[in-house]
């Protein structure tokens, strides 16, 4: 029974990086793959990081409690705004990588980038759960 | 430790005392305190009543007066209570002209009033033709005693018999005995050069201390006066007096009443009036500018000799150069003078009489003097100050915190903003107040909008410049920075109490008013609150006052320079 288990989900792992491969024919095509989205993960957090690095001396630098409000359109176009950088960083990290190129591809840089603002997404909503950036968005 | 709760009388003498009245109101409006409480400065659980003291039942200051505590009141309401203290919304009219008791002065005249038969007498016609010219007997005193005390204190003086009953006209607004069981504070004030004023508040003042001297308790009542001398000139009548040796004739009054029919004394009247009141002209009957040092120089012997004893606390307030009205008067409806800075002195005096712990004190106490003072333009580090229990109060404090705490208020708190998307750190209070209860902040609003108008009215009847005389122009523009409801005006205070930068907690710039600055930053008001799980709009008001109060101020370094180089 756990093996059946750990089995499909062995699978169900091979078949997710698979969708992130552009040419999965090429051997070892796994290893590049996660590192690919390893490269997606960090990108996101670090892109995470300057945002909410840059709203906090944003906020730390309001005049008055008014400028310190943020509405949650300005909050939200804040948020949009990190897209940009982890595009921008994405699209870098897999030009630079000669095995990215070739292996990931094109499509894998689209789903890759994809995934980078998915996973950037979550974790900016995740700093806006509690505290007083809870306010600007919920 | 709070200050016992007191109940204040206040008493108008004639036009002057009912426009210092009127000051009064405006500053108890504004905040200004009169007793220690629990949490700070101020004046809620103290009751004021005005007594008006007047033969002139339908005059322009006693009807400003009244909409200025009608005014008062429905601020009070809108603020829920503990802003101010309670001022009794009837002003008691204390009509010496209304004598009863048997008397039959329909006749509004000193020998109307004389011959009245009060209390059986039948005439004193004899008597009176030896101390008074026919034409002093026979005028008209519904409108005031015309600068004339020796007509007003024969009337007076029988008047003040009067409230001995308490069934009479007087006796009945004076409610004496039922005082008798108070802890009270009495403060008459008067012009000492008018007619009313100068007859009115030492009569009044040594029946007071008769009946004080009568009580159990006699230490209950604590009686003052403040004296105004001449502060404002009016103008010159439409036309010139008759000259002693000419007669008046019907034809000379009619001759007159045509030919100024038009001017603004005369516009208004009914045919009677206008008759009533070009005789009074030609008579005489009419505060004389140029004979009103002189009569206050008289006023002040009187009470050297003969008065001044009546009282624990005695005031004097006036200018050396009087400001000029622009518009003549003889009473009535048409009498609408504006403001004066002088007035707001005298108000202060009031102040300090019914707050200070022992209010007693000997010989006159002079209102202000500064280096820097010019009377025709008092600033407002000008203003004397005044005590609350021990605690020297500074007007121009007091006032900095009433204009901070109004521009806070209105121009800080983010009410155009939904309460859920307040920011906890930085207005903590309001934010747990309202905690996302939409509906109670846009109520409170409204509320204080209609608050606000009535502050804006009182402040601006003080020191703005078409409603007061005698202020430094620059003193309304300083208030403007922070009550004015164009950003123009109040984006300046706005910037001012931003946070200076990143690293700093400290405001931009100090505020200030006129000699005192004080640093206060928009997110320290925004942790203000009262300390109760719940407040009203005025505990909330008068909290952010006494936080702003208690700020130390410092000197504003462009004026001590100039200060160091007067002393």
């Amino acid at each position: 029974m756990f093996e059946a288990l750990a089995f499909v989900i062995f699978d169900g792992m091979e078949s997710l990086l698979e969708w992130f491969t552009g040419d999965p024919s090429v051997p070892n095509w796994e290893s590049t793959t996660t590192s690919w989205l390893i490269a997606a993960l960090v990108i996101a957090a670090a892109s995470t990081g300057v945002m909410a690095v840059a709203k906090f001396i944003w906020k730390a630098q309001a005049a008055s409690p008014r400028e310190r409000i943020w509405t949650r359109s300005k909050a939200v176009l804040f948020i949009l705004g990190g897209l940009a950088p982890v595009l921008i960083a994405v699209s870098t990290t897999w030009y630079l990588s000669r095995d990215f190129v070739n292996i990931i591809a094109l499509i894998g840089l689209f789903k890759g980038i994809l995934l980078g603002w998915m996973l950037y997404l979550f974790f900016m909503v995740l700093t806006h759960a509690w505290g007083e950036w809870r306010e600007d968005l919920f | 430790m709070g200050t016992h709760k007191m109940k204040f009388i206040f008493i108008a003498v004639g036009g002057s005392g009912t426009k210092v009245a009127d000051a009064l109101v405006s500053l108890l409006a504004i905040g200004f305190p009169t007793n220690q409480g629990k949490s700070g400065l101020d004046s809620e659980g103290d009751v004021l009543e005005i007594w008006r003291l007047d033969p002139d039942g339908s005059s322009g200051a006693a009807d400003a007066l009244q909409q200025s505590v009608d005014r008062y009141n429905s601020l009070q309401q809108e603020l829920e209570g503990k802003w101010g203290l309670t001022i009794d919304p009837e002003i008691r009219h204390l009509d010496p002209l209304k004598l009863e008791n048997g008397a039959n002065n329909k006749i509004k005249t000193l020998a109307g009033i004389l011959n009245s038969g009060y209390e059986g007498v039948t005439s004193s016609r004899p008597f009176l033709d030896l101390f008074y010219r026919p034409k002093d007997l026979e005028v008209a005193i519904d409108r005031g005693f015309y600068q004339k005390p020796f007509i007003g204190s024969a009337v007076m003086a029988v008047f003040a018999n009067t409230l001995k009953d308490g069934n009479s006209s007087g006796g009945s607004q004076c409610r004496m005995t039922y005082h008798e069981t108070l802890d009270v504070r009495f403060f008459l004030c008067g012009s000492l050069h008018g007619g009313t004023g100068a007859c009115g508040v030492p009569i009044m003042g040594k029946h007071l201390r008769s009946v004080r001297n009568n009580m159990q308790q006699a230490n209950r009542w604590q009686i003052g006066a403040c004296l105004l001398t001449p502060y404002a000139t009016p103008p010159d009548p439409p036309f010139n007096r008759l000259e002693d040796e000419k007669l008046l004739t019907e034809d000379l009054i009619t001759e007159r009443v045509q030919q100024y029919a038009n001017t603004d004394a005369f516009r208004g009247l009914s045919s009677g009036e206008q008759r009533e009141l070009a005789k009074q002209i030609l008579l005489g009957f009419y505060a004389e500018p140029r004979e009103m040092i002189t009569r206050a120089g008289q006023g002040l012997l009187y009470y050297q000799d003969h008065a001044s004893d009546s009282f624990d606390a005695l005031y004097l307030v006036g200018k050396p150069a009087p400001d000029e009205l622009t518009s003549w008067s003889n009473g009535g409806k048409s009498q609408r003078n504006p403001g004066n800075s002088a007035e707001t002195i005298a108000a202060l005096a009031a102040l300090d009489f019914f707050s200070a712990k022992n209010p007693k004190q000997s010989g006159y106490i002079v209102g202000t003097s500064t280096p820097t003072l010019h009377s025709g333009q008092i600033r407002l580090s000008d203003l004397p100050h005044y005590r609350v229990g021990n605690l020297d109060i500074d007007p121009e404090r007091a006032l900095l915190a009433f204009v901070t705490a109004f521009h806070c208020l209105f121009h800080e708190v983010t009410w155009d903003i939904d309460v859920a998307q307040w920011n906890r750190k930085s207005l903590p209070a309001l934010k747990h107040h309202y905690s996302r209860d939409e509906e109670r902040k846009r109520r409170d609003l409204q509320h204080y909008q209609l608050a606000g108008n009535d502050l804006i009215y009182f402040v601006a009847s003080l020191l703005s410049p078409d409603r007061s005389l005698g202020w430094s122009a620059d003193m309304a523009s300083a208030i403007d920075r922070f009550m004015s409801a164009d950003e123009g005006m109040y984006g300046a205070t706005r910037r001012s109490m931003g946070k200076k930068g990143f690293m700093s907690n400290g405001p931009r710039q100090p505020l200030w008013l006129d000699r005192w600055q004080i640093e206060v930053t928009a997110f320290e008001f925004g942790t203000w609150a009262p300390n109760a799980d719940d407040f009203t709009r005025g505990e909330y008001l008068r909290h952010l006052w006494q936080k702003v109060y208690e700020k130390t101020p410092t000197t504003r370094p462009d004026l001590e320079a100039s200060i160091m180089a007067l002393t």
